[in-house]
C-alpha cells in the first residue's frame, strides 16, 4: 500500500522541493529534460517542424525518456513529422488528437511513441497548459491521493485529461508555476527518501 | 611553392589527421561495446529477465508479455526496410546513454507495466523499477519488483 502524506506532511511538501531544488538536487535531472527546452521549442515551431532532422527527433524522444529507441528509429523522418504536427497543430480537440498519436490504431501513431513522449511534446509546447505523463507523474499522484483512477483503461485522450486534471490540483495546492514545474516536483516526490509517510 | 608539390604535402598533413580521427573513432567504438557488454553482463548477473519471468510465470500465469529493449537493438524487422529514411546508426549515437530494458505489462483491471531499466549514463550505472532508482544488487532489484507489482495493482 503506497502511504499518502497527511495534511500537514502536505503543507512541507512544496517548501521542501523548493528547498531541494536550490540545493540542486534536481540538476541532473533538469539538465536531460528541461534545460534544453528552448532550443526544442524553437524545433517545434509551426514553422520548423517540416525541417525537423533526424537527431533532433531522436534528442526530443530520449529527452521524454522513452525507451523503445530502435523502435523510434524505424519511423520516417516525414512521418514524424506529420505526426507532430497533427499533435501540436490540428486543430482537432486535443482528446481526438491523442487518441489518434497514442491508440495502436491511430493514424499517427508512430513506432515506439508512448504516453511520456507525446504528453513531453504537449509540455515542451505549452507547459501551462499540458503535463508529462510518466511513472513518477502517476506514483505523485497516489502518494498525494490524487488519483483520478482512471489512468490504465479507456480512450488515450479521455485519459489524458483526467490526468492534466489532477495535476492542475497538484500545481494549486503546492503551488507550482507550470506543467514542467510539476514534472520535477513529481520526480522529486516519488524518489525513495522524499517520500512522505503519515 | 609550385602548385602539386602544395598539393602533396597538404596530402601528406590530411593523411595523417584522417589516421588519427580514425584511430579516435575506433577507441570509442570499443569503449561503447565496452559499456554495452557491461550492461549486459550485468544484466544476466542480476538474472533481471529470470526474475521479471517468474513474476509473470507465477503471479500472472504466464499471461503478461515480457518485452525487452536495449538502445543498441536494430529496428524490428517489418520496419527495417524504412529504418534507412531516419538514416541514424550507431554513430549517431554517442552522446547518448546505453541501456536495456525488459518491460513487464498486463491487463487487469485497466493496463499494468513493470520496467526495468539498467543501463550507463554519464553518472555511472543506473538500475531503475519503473522509474525508480536502487542498488544495482539482486537483493534491491528482488524487494523493487515486488514493491512496484504491490503498487501496480494498489495493494
Amino acid at each position: 500500500m503506497v502511504a499518502q502524506p497527511g495534511a500537514a506532511q502536505q503543507l512541507g511538501l512544496g517548501e521542501a522541493f523548493q528547498a531541494a531544488r536550490e540545493a540542486g538536487a534536481l540538476a541532473a535531472y533538469r539538465r536531460k529534460r528541461w534545460q534544453p527546452v528552448p532550443e526544442y521549442r524553437l524545433w517545434l515551431t509551426e514553422d520548423n517542424l517540416p525541417l525537423l532532422t533526424c537527431e533532433q527527433a531522436l534528442a526530443l524522444y530520449r529527452a521524454s525518456n522513452s525507451r523503445q529507441t530502435a523502435e523510434f528509429k524505424s519511423n520516417p523522418i516525414e512521418e514524424v513529422r506529420d505526426s507532430l504536427d497533427f499533435l501540436l497543430y490540428d486543430t482537432i480537440k486535443l482528446e481526438g488528437r491523442l487518441d489518434e498519436c497514442m491508440g495502436e490504431e491511430g493514424a499517427y501513431k508512430l513506432a515506439g511513441a508512448g504516453k511520456e513522449f507525446i504528453s513531453y511534446l504537449l509540455c515542451l509546447r505549452e507547459p501551462a497548459l499540458f503535463g508529462v505523463w510518466n511513472a513518477n507523474a502517476e506514483r505523485a499522484l497516489r502518494l498525494l491521493g490524487l488519483d483520478p483512477g482512471t489512468l490504465r483503461r479507456g480512450h488515450w485522450g479521455l485519459r489524458y485529461i483526467d490526468l492534466l486534471d489532477a495535476l492542475h490540483r497538484v500545481m494549486r495546492q503546492f503551488p507550482l508555476g507550470d506543467f514542467s514545474e510539476i514534472d520535477q516536483f513529481a520526480y522529486w516526490l516519488t524518489r525513495p527518501a522524499q517520500k512522505p509517510s503519515n | 611553392m609550385p602548385w602539386r608539390d602544395t598539393l602533396q604535402s597538404l596530402q601528406s598533413e590530411l593523411a595523417q589527421v584522417r589516421d588519427e580521427r580514425l584511430r579516435l573513432a575506433r577507441e570509442e567504438a570499443a569503449t561503447r561495446q565496452d559499456q554495452r557488454d557491461q550492461i549486459t553482463n550485468l544484466a544476466s548477473s542480476l538474472r533481471i529477465a529470470e526474475l521479471v519471468g517468474d513474476m509473470n510465470a507465477v503471479l500472472l500465469q504466464g499471461k503478461g508479455t515480457i518485452e525487452t529493449y536495449s538502445s543498441w537493438d536494430p529496428p524490428s524487422e517489418e520496419s527495417d526496410q524504412t529504418s534507412d529514411l531516419l538514416g541514424l546508426d550507431d554513430d549517431g549515437d554517442e552522446d547518448d546513454a546505453d541501456y536495456i530494458s525488459s518491460v513487464l505489462s498486463w491487463e487487469e483491471d485497466g493496463e499494468r507495466e513493470i520496467a526495468v531499466d539498467l543501463g550507463i549514463s554519464e553518472e555511472g550505472v543506473y538500475l531503475q523499477v519503473n522509474e525508480l532508482e536502487i542498488r544495482p544488487e539482486q537483493e534491491a532489484l528482488e524487494q523493487a519488483l515486488l514493491a512496484a507489482f504491490r503498487e501496480e495493482l494498489q495493494v
